[in-house]
């Protein structure tokens, strides 16, 4: 159990400041510019190319737990890519290897099929948990793409070295493939293999972004402030280093050295 | 409605015990007693040797530091593996030698040296918590019984003071997600009945598949029984839990793993289509990275290793600095129900 030093909870207490001050700012009806996102502006695309070729779509939240935030961030998009699904009239197959993710992920893409007014397409079967292992979920996956013919897969969430092994066979049968994935180390075997890929802290905005609710654009340019933050810290730092070995240790003291 | 509220409320209760357990430190502040084990301690008293500084020391290159040890030796001390009570000779490259404790406010660049000026006995009491002091990062939680204690050598630099009691309920709050994963565990299975048994129920196709899985079930099932069993065990589940394991599960993982290398192939023979110009700039720099491991001459290697750890460093701490600051906004949006379109959504 680590604790805070001092310099950390001035930190994320003035973290935690701005990004509310701009969820408020944002509530207030500010108005606000996020850049674009090609991958998920290409969910849709992606939808309605596996709805008119008439065959269903796969979701792969990653291989996190749920207490992961690459997994609740990938929940988000899960939520959107159903209602797209029932709004055109397709079906939605998950496929996990964390079995609490089965009911959540039920509850969620039932949800979507009610609000959208079709409950008739939910297919409860189509929620599935696979195995609990990486390498036996890729193996299931593929089963599953080979079977039932997906056209569109999504993979969002965090990823293991397995990453390649679910996304090459979606490549060689053709399916549109978006990727978002929290491992920049995995990111590379996704460029490769999808035709979109949402690149680490971007699936974090995915909810964001694709709700374009003000509280939630908010907290986006909260954390673009932080960033600004952060780097003018960074730029200190170089400054320090560069004037010489005193000022760097009172710098270290500042920001906080590593015994503290 | 009243789910919703409900998962927000144990949301809500929840991120606050973890943020306030964060926070607030383990011990109060005001009651707290900091310095190094002086003397073993008993089950009611530990002497703590309070320390006054005396040096502070530039660590550079051909600065040497020699630790002395509980038996008296020296041995030899790398500058980021000093612990704070650590009973250290520096010696700067002048040749001027200083011998005091390390403190906490050292640094692998700065090292502050103290000496023990005064001792104070701290009475043991059930509310008393005893922190020690890491080479990084905060205090562990230690009993009197590992502490290490000496007047002439290194020793522990402890924190002792009245606990703020947040910390001792942790592994009690974790235990709430070990009881959920459990039962999920229970689902997990569920899904894969219904899904199994309706493929048998409705003869689609390769439903023998599914007969198999409940077979493959059963047999981890039996051979469950015999896993953790002592290697020398002749149980006969010991031998067939060996056998799925070993035999069957291992090498079946082997090979889905020896898939990868294919997949690679054809993913880098894709990747390295020069159709843009981005695509053009990632093909040079990992045709560069892999020319420079092979040696073929002085540049490449530099130009390889330049890539490697100057340029992938700053992108890829420029990325942890993303994710570590949308993480505290995702976090603190589900903390405080902000989030939409997963749990927090309008309920139908």
């Amino acid at each position: 159990m680590d604790h805070a030093n001092t310099q950390i909870v001035i930190a994320t207490f003035a973290v935690i400041f701005i990004i509310l001050y701009k969820i408020f700012s944002a509530r207030a009806g500010r108005d606000i510019y996020i850049r674009r996102i090609a991958g998920l502006n290409a969910l849709d695309e992606a939808v309605g190319r596996a709805t008119e070729m008439g065959r269903p779509m796969l979701f792969h939240p990653g291989v996190g737990p749920i207490t992961d935030l690459a997994t609740l961030a990938a929940l988000g998009v899960l939520s959107h890519v159903a209602r797209l699904g029932a709004r055109m009239g397709n079906r939605l197959i998950f496929v996990t290897a964390v079995p609490v993710l089965v009911p959540v992920a039920e509850d969620i893409i039932r949800q979507a099929y009610q609000s959208e007014g079709k409950p008739e397409l939910f297919r409860s079967d189509d929620i599935r948990y696979l195995a609990a292992g990486g390498d036996q979920l890729a193996l299931g996956s593929i089963d599953l793409m080979r079977k039932e013919e997906t056209a569109s897969h999504f993979f969002f969430g965090a990823y293991d070295y397995t990453s390649l092994l679910l996304t090459e066979p979606g490549q060689h049968t053709g399916a549109v493939q978006i990727a978002g994935c929290r491992d920049y180390f995995q990111v590379p075997f996704f460029i490769a293999s999808c035709d979109y890929t949402i690149i680490c802290e971007e699936l974090y905005s995915a909810s964001a972004y694709l709700t374009r609710e003000p509280t939630m654009l908010g907290s986006l340019i909260g954390q673009d402030l932080a960033k600004i933050v952060i780097l003018v810290i960074i730029l200190l730092g170089t400054l320090a280093i560069t004037a010489g070995p005193t000022v760097i240790h009172y710098f270290e003291q500042f920001v906080g050295g590593p015994y503290k | 409605m009243w789910k919703k509220s409900l998962i927000a409320i144990v949301t809500f209760l929840g991120g606050v015990y973890f943020f306030l357990e964060f926070v607030v430190p383990a011990t109060i502040p005001w009651k707290t007693t900091s310095g190094v084990v002086l003397s073993k301690p008993t089950s009611s008293e530990l002497e703590i040797g309070l320390v006054r500084e005396t040096a502070s020391i530039q660590v550079m290159d051909r600065t040497t530091m020699v630790r002395r040890v509980g038996s008296g030796a020296l041995e030899q001390a790398l500058p980021d593996s000093i612990r704070p009570g650590d009973l250290v000779t520096v010696t700067t490259p002048a040749g001027y030698s200083t011998t005091g404790i390390v403190m906490p406010e050292s640094s692998p660049r700065w090292v502050k040296l103290g000496r023990v000026a005064a001792s104070k006995t701290v009475g043991i009491e059930k509310s008393i918590l005893i922190r020690r002091m890491r080479a990084r990062g905060s205090g562990e939680q230690v009993g009197l019984d590992k502490l290490n204690a000496s007047s002439s050598a290194s020793a522990d630099w402890v924190q002792v003071g009245a606990r703020t009691y947040l910390s001792d309920w942790y592994d009690n709050v974790n235990d709430f997600f070990i009881v959920l994963g459990s039962m999920a565990w229970g689902m997990g299975l569920l899904s894969l009945w219904l899904v199994h048994s309706s493929n048998i129920r409705k003869r689609r196709t390769e439903w023998s598949l599914s007969v198999l899985f409940f077979a493959a079930v059963a047999l981890g099932v039996v051979a469950g029984l015999g896993f953790g069993l002592p290697e020398d065990s002749r149980e006969w589940t010991k031998k067939l839990s060996d056998i799925v394991m070993f035999d069957l599960l291992r090498p079946l993982g082997s090979t889905v793993f020896s898939l990868l290398a294919f997949y690679l192939a054809s993913a880098a023979y894709r990747s390295f289509k020069a159709k843009s110009r981005e695509a053009v700039l990632m093909m040079v720099a990992a045709l560069t990275v892999m020319l420079g491991q092979l040696s073929l001459h002085a540049w490449l290697t530099s130009a390889s290793t330049w890539i490697l750890y100057i340029v992938t460093t700053g992108a890829v701490r420029a990325m942890e600095f993303g994710l570590m600051l949308s993480g505290i906004a995702i976090g603190l949006r589900l903390w405080l129900s902000l989030e939409r379109g997963a749990f927090f959504d309008r309920e139908v």
